[in-house]
């Protein structure tokens, strides 16, 4: 067998990032888009209007079955714990979320790309990972809702909608799954879309906030907004 | 027509300094920035505005809200633009509506004196016999009635958005009630988000009366409620979704509760002539002037039916239009304020004169005593009593009661409450005060549990007097011409022939005579209608009831409505880029794009079969069966017998609906113990996955099914060097012996953990390639970089249909439809009847029993038959004749590169179905012959599989 490359994973909007100058990074086996501009710039204008971001590099494992009834039961309907602990034998890097779907289905969301991975096999619960499965958008800043009122019906006001909770809806006519993050220091939001609509919804990001002054957001950009 | 310096009442400030040029009927007309294109037009001497429907009588402003239908127009291509609210923009292009050849000389205006051939329902009655009259008469009928035409080439706007509110709380209009609703909402706590069509708060404040003392103590109280102007609704759905239009943005409202503070309207008088330009509403005319600041006329006639029009006619004079007379049709001495205007009371309006415009009314006692009188106007204000404007109440579900001339809400409808003029509250006071209840009452139930009710209390002292429009003028004055349905030119004469006729109930009084079925939507006419109905039946109105309202209650432009629709979601494989970068040519295939081909289809058909190839398969279903259970779920959703399949198998697998109609089929793969894996076709992968979830619930098995089909990507690597090129780049054992045909094997190909399916779609020595989405490109280019010495290239849909149907595979839903059944489709091999239970079983079973009617079979087409001059494709869909008679059609048929001919898939009765036999396929009026084939042409044996 000749040497091959070590893969690189891509994310489904690898191609729009190189036609738009990302500088890319690999990060746990992943092509990352770091920043496209300047980390500063992106933050500032994430900060003053709202700044989307590519996460879809980040490790996704869905956990389902009857073994997972001990965490469930501690989470109300359409929450996510975060920095959920020993869940099905698997080991959560800090921070993590665990989203829960259905009473009998887990959603873990990592904050690195990093697989994630039962320690040992649980018969009772069945993991699969999801990473590719979902493509991952996290949108920052003062105007996520406003963004988010015109793509879907789901009522986003922080106060039905508040911080650590998901929902399954329609996204641009695309079904999506909606988590309100706390971390960062203005509204964020992270949206989950089937791999193979990732370039639809991120084009129809772009278009319906192209007045609301949305902007790519590298992680680097991201994480001044965390840091702040 | 003075152009005021100062701001308007209305919010507007017209500035005569800073023109709007558009043109009307290709004259240019100036409008100062800030006036609507009638108020413009009105100001420049305009006076006929649109033709009405049926009659074609000249029609002018008259209700200056947007409400009736008198001054349609086509704006920059846009037909039925209400042109009284629409603003006037710099060069656009007005052009009037239903006329010919002009607006101020329409010759089809012959029809208004053609009155008696044309009664109500004419269309059911008259140019039906003999038969063939009617369909010539219906194109000219539909030529010369009607409204303004669609312009089918315009090119749809693409800046119409939406966007989805919640609120614990909406108010919908922002008058005095409205206001004071929506203050002590938010005082209350609650959420709350107000809607007013104008451009500013108010509401009839604005235009009668200067209370901006009172506007402005309201407007701050309201503070902390959210406002949006210039936002129209169009209707109240269900679950409280309100509908609303604000210019190019549709808003989809979803509300706790609903406060629905419309306000009230006037409404015409029945009289002759009663339609004519010059005659208006008397809040029209003070809305042209006070919004727009164009003085309607010089002497006006008031027609009122209660103590508020003198106040109106005080409010008229103001504007500098002289009184020529008050005529209160109310029996009894009235008295003018000041006395300055001469006041006709217990009088009756007759008729109006005039041809093109109002010229004079006559006027006489109500009781008939006395003789009539002549007034000399160019105005006619009709400041009629005001009417609850209810119709989203309506919508909404509330029922009416009829009380002294209107309908107020009865039956409360949970998460509903009306205020003000719309609930039939007319003093300022209290509609105030019931804005401040309802508003509070609102927020206690939505950020509360409770529901409250419509309140059926009425604060406003029941006025005295007669009811408005009808009874008022009493006795009937007996014109032809007295129009109840403006829209629709209906007549009160057309209303008694048609109750005369049988239809004496308002539903199908609507639907016969048309009344209310106009662009108002019976704004203007609904109430009057169920009064005349009453009337003519000699019963209660309260009897007769209302017709229906539905949405829209405004004209709203399908760009609008339609503005969340008009993308369509689409889905990429992560090769997309790729295959862009190298020419693809598209196919949609449902929501996915897939390459159909690079260029050349039978290059790329030629590739695979004499050396190797490489097709992106990621559209296809691909589905996860895991559990004790999984085995038994797939032997009852499938038809073959899964139990048996070892791990590391694959089987081709089929399914049927209950019926035992061809659903899909696949790939089924047993990847170990209690884990299955299950591919599916493109457009049945979420159909599919959605069918075994189904049954897995409904027989409770212990099994899970995912989807993995966004988290896998798939691609085939096909052709007799395949081995060789795969070898390169996994270290699996791929000979025969370690990896036989059909099997599933995992391992690393190009590092990347990956899922292979030995399987031959094509034909040839192949190996599907399932791996993580995100390493797709990784592999792709992997496998084309090993296969550089063996001449690999990409091929596309194309080449894989036609390799496809050499080795006669079927496709479900392009050889089969919702009659195929696998009996018939030559799939009976793999019904295992000897299974306990299957879906599809009992219908299988019995048809089973009977003699098949008709097989689908592989033909050829021979060789004079080549030189057709179009595709073969062209003969899909063609009907199978057997003595004339269809008796079959062509599924596909495509020109066989390998085989150098024309073959294809055909349903043929069973008789024809016989290999050599031969049939005729209709095709552009000839018949093409066939000739049945054995399937596959290709590689009978299967050799090149098992290599």
């Amino acid at each position: 067998m000749p040497t091959i490359a070590t893969p690189l994973a891509r994310t489904p909007l690898h191609d729009w990032h190189a036609a738009h100058r990302a500088r890319f990074e690999a990060r746990n086996g992943w092509q990352v888009p770091m920043v496209y501009s300047s980390p500063e710039g992106e933050a500032e204008e994430a900060r003053r209007d709202v700044g989307v971001v590519d996460i879809s590099a980040l490790a996704k494992l869905s956990l389902r079955g009857k073994g997972l009834a001990g965490f469930i039961e501690k989470l109300s309907p359409y929450s996510a714990a975060a920095q959920p602990r020993d869940v099905a034998n698997v080991r959560c890097p800090d921070p993590a979320l665990a989203c829960r779907l259905t009473d009998d289905h887990l959603l873990l969301l990592a904050l690195t790309e990093a697989p994630l991975q039962p320690d040992s096999q649980n018969a009772k619960v069945l993991a699969t990972d999801v990473t590719s499965a979902h493509a991952g958008f996290c949108l920052a800043g003062p105007r996520t809702e406003d963004l988010l009122r015109r793509l879907t019906a789901l009522d986003v006001r922080k106060a039905a909608f508040p911080a650590n909770s998901c929902a399954e809806t329609s996204l641009a006519g695309v079904e999506a799954l909606l988590v309100r993050t706390p971390e960062l220091s203005v509204p964020a939001m992270r949206l989950y879309v089937p791999w193979d609509f990732a370039e639809y919804v991120w084009e129809r990001l772009l278009e319906a906030g192209c007045n609301l002054g949305i902007s790519p957001l590298g992680p680097e950009g991201l994480r001044l907004l965390t840091a702040s | 027509m003075s152009a005021p310096a100062t701001p308007l009442p209305t919010g507007r400030t017209l500035d005569p300094h800073a023109p709007v040029l558009f043109t009307f009927e290709g004259q240019p007309v100036r409008a100062a920035a800030g006036q609507s294109i009638g108020a413009a037009l009105y100001a420049s001497g305009i006076r006929i505005f649109t033709r009405s429907f049926k009659y074609h009588r000249p029609r002018g402003l008259f209700c200056v809200s947007g409400d009736c239908p008198h001054c349609l127009m086509t704006v920059d291509g846009r037909p039925n633009v209400r042109t009284c609210i629409e603003p006037a923009g710099a060069g656009q292009r007005v052009i009037s509506q239903n006329c010919w050849p002009s607006l101020n000389h329409d010759v089809l205006r012959a029809f208004d004196r053609l009155d008696y051939f044309l009664p109500v329902g004419f269309y059911y009655k008259r140019f039906h016999k003999p038969r063939w009259l009617w369909p010539i008469f219906e194109h000219f009928v539909r030529h010369v009635a009607g409204l303004g035409r669609i312009d089918v080439k315009a090119k749809p706007k693409l800046d119409a958005n939406v966007e989805h509110l919640h609120t614990d709380v909406c108010v919908i209009g922002a008058g005095p009630a409205g206001l004071s609703a929506a203050s002590a909402a938010a005082d209350a706590g609650a959420s709350v988000l107000v809607l007013e069509r104008e451009i500013q708060v108010g509401g009839h404040l604005l235009y009668e009366g200067d209370p901006q003392s009172l506007l402005g103590s309201l407007r701050s109280a309201a503070g902390k409620a959210e406002l949006l102007l210039g936002a129209t609704v169009f209707g109240i759905y269900e679950g409280n979704l309100i509908g609303a239009a604000q210019g190019q943005r549709l808003l989809k409202i979803r509300a706790k509760q609903i406060i629905v503070c419309t306000g009230g309207r006037q409404r015409p008088f029945l009289f002759h002539n009663n339609d004519l330009p010059g005659i208006m509403l008397a809040r029209g005319v003070l809305r042209l002037s006070r919004s727009y600041g164009v003085r309607a006329g010089h002497r006006a006639v008031v027609l009122t039916d209660h103590d508020d029009g003198y106040r109106l006619a005080q409010q008229i004079s103001e504007l500098g239009i002289a009184i020529a007379a008050v005529v209160d049709t109310r029996p009894g001495t009235g008295s003018a304020p000041n006395g300055r205007w001469p006041v006709l009371a217990g009088h009756c309006l007759v008729r109006a004169f005039g041809n093109s415009a109002l010229k004079a009314v006559r006027v006489q006692r109500g009781d008939g005593t006395g003789p009539a009188q002549d007034i000399d106007c160019d105005l006619l204000c009709q400041a009629s009593r005001l009417v609850p404007a209810n119709e989203l109440l309506h919508q909404a579900g509330t029922r009416f009661r009829y009380e002294e001339g209107r309908w107020l809400p009865g039956r409360a409808v949970p998460g509903i409450l009306a205020a003000g003029a719309a609930a039939g509250t007319f003093a300022l006071d209290a509609q105030i005060a019931e804005g401040k209840r309802r508003g509070a009452e609102a927020a206690q139930a939505g950020v509360g549990s409770g529901q409250p009710t419509v309140g059926s209390e009425h604060a406003a002292a029941a006025p005295v007097g007669v009811a408005s429009g009808l009874t008022t003028q009493c006795p009937l004055p007996t014109g032809k011409k007295q129009f109840v349905c403006l829209c629709e030119d209906v007549t009160e004469k057309d209303i008694e022939q048609a109750i005369a006729e049988g239809f004496d109930s308002i539903e199908p009084l609507k639907r016969y005579s048309t009344v209310s079925m106009g662009p108002c939507q019976g704004k203007m006419c609904g109430q009057t209608a169920s009064e005349l109905c009453a009337h003519f039946n000699r019963c209660e109105v309260g009897a007769v009831g209302t017709t229906t309202n539905r949405p829209p209650l405004v004209p709203v432009e399908m760009a609008v409505l339609a503005s969340d629709r008009r993308h369509h979601p689409v889905r990429r494989t992560p090769l997309h880029h790729w295959h862009k970068a190298q020419g693809a040519r598209w196919l949609d295939a449902g929501q996915w794009k897939r390459p159909e081909s690079y260029g050349d289809p039978v290059a790329e058909v030629k590739t695979v079969r004499n050396g190797v190839g490489l097709i992106d398969v990621s559209t296809l279903g691909k589905i996860e069966i895991v559990g004790p259970q999984a085995a038994e779920l797939l032997d009852r959703v499938c038809l073959q017998k899964w139990a048996g399949l070892k791990p590391g198998r694959v089987r081709y697998s089929v399914m049927c609906t209950e019926e035992g109609i061809l659903f899909d089929d696949g790939i089924g793969a047993c990847l170990e113990s209690g884990r299955y894996y299950l591919t599916a076709s493109t457009g049945n992968a979420e159909a599919v996955f959605q069918w075994l979830e189904l049954w897995r619930t409904t027989w409770r098995l212990d099994a899970t099914v995912l989807n993995r089909t966004s988290g896998l990507a798939a691609m085939n690597l096909a052709g007799p060097q395949t081995r060789e090129v795969l070898g390169k780049v996994t270290s699996l054992d791929l000979s025969s012996a370690a990896f036989p045909y059909p099997a599933v094997r995992e391992g690393e190909v190009a590092g990347v953990p990956c899922r292979l399916l030995r399987i031959g779609f094509v034909g040839e020595l192949g190996y599907e390639i399932h791996c993580p989405s995100a390493y797709t490109w990784h592999v792709w280019t992997a496998l084309l970089e090993a296969g550089k010495g063996f001449g690999i290239k990409p091929f596309g849909v194309e080449a894989q249909r036609i390799m496809r149907l050499e080795k006669g595979h079927l496709i479900v839903g392009q050889d089969t439809d919702a009659l195929s059944n696998p009996l018939e489709a030559g799939l009976d091999g793999l019904v295992r009847f000897d299974k306990p239970q299957f879906l599809g079983q009992q219908p299988l079973v019995r048809l089973k029993e009977r003699p098949p009617r008709s097989r689908l079979v592989g033909f050829e087409l021979s060789a004079t038959q080549a030189g057709l001059t179009v595709g073969p494709q062209a003969l899909e869909g063609c009907q199978v004749v057997e003595q004339g008679r269809p008796a079959g059609r062509v599924t596909s048929c495509r020109f066989s590169p390998t085989l150098s001919k024309y073959i294809g898939l055909a349903w043929v009765p069973v008789a024809l179905s016989a290999p050599t036999q031969r049939f005729a396929v209709r095709f552009s009026g000839a018949d093409v012959m066939a000739t049945v084939a054995s399937l596959p042409f290709y590689d009978p044996e299967g050799k090149r599989l098992k290599v």
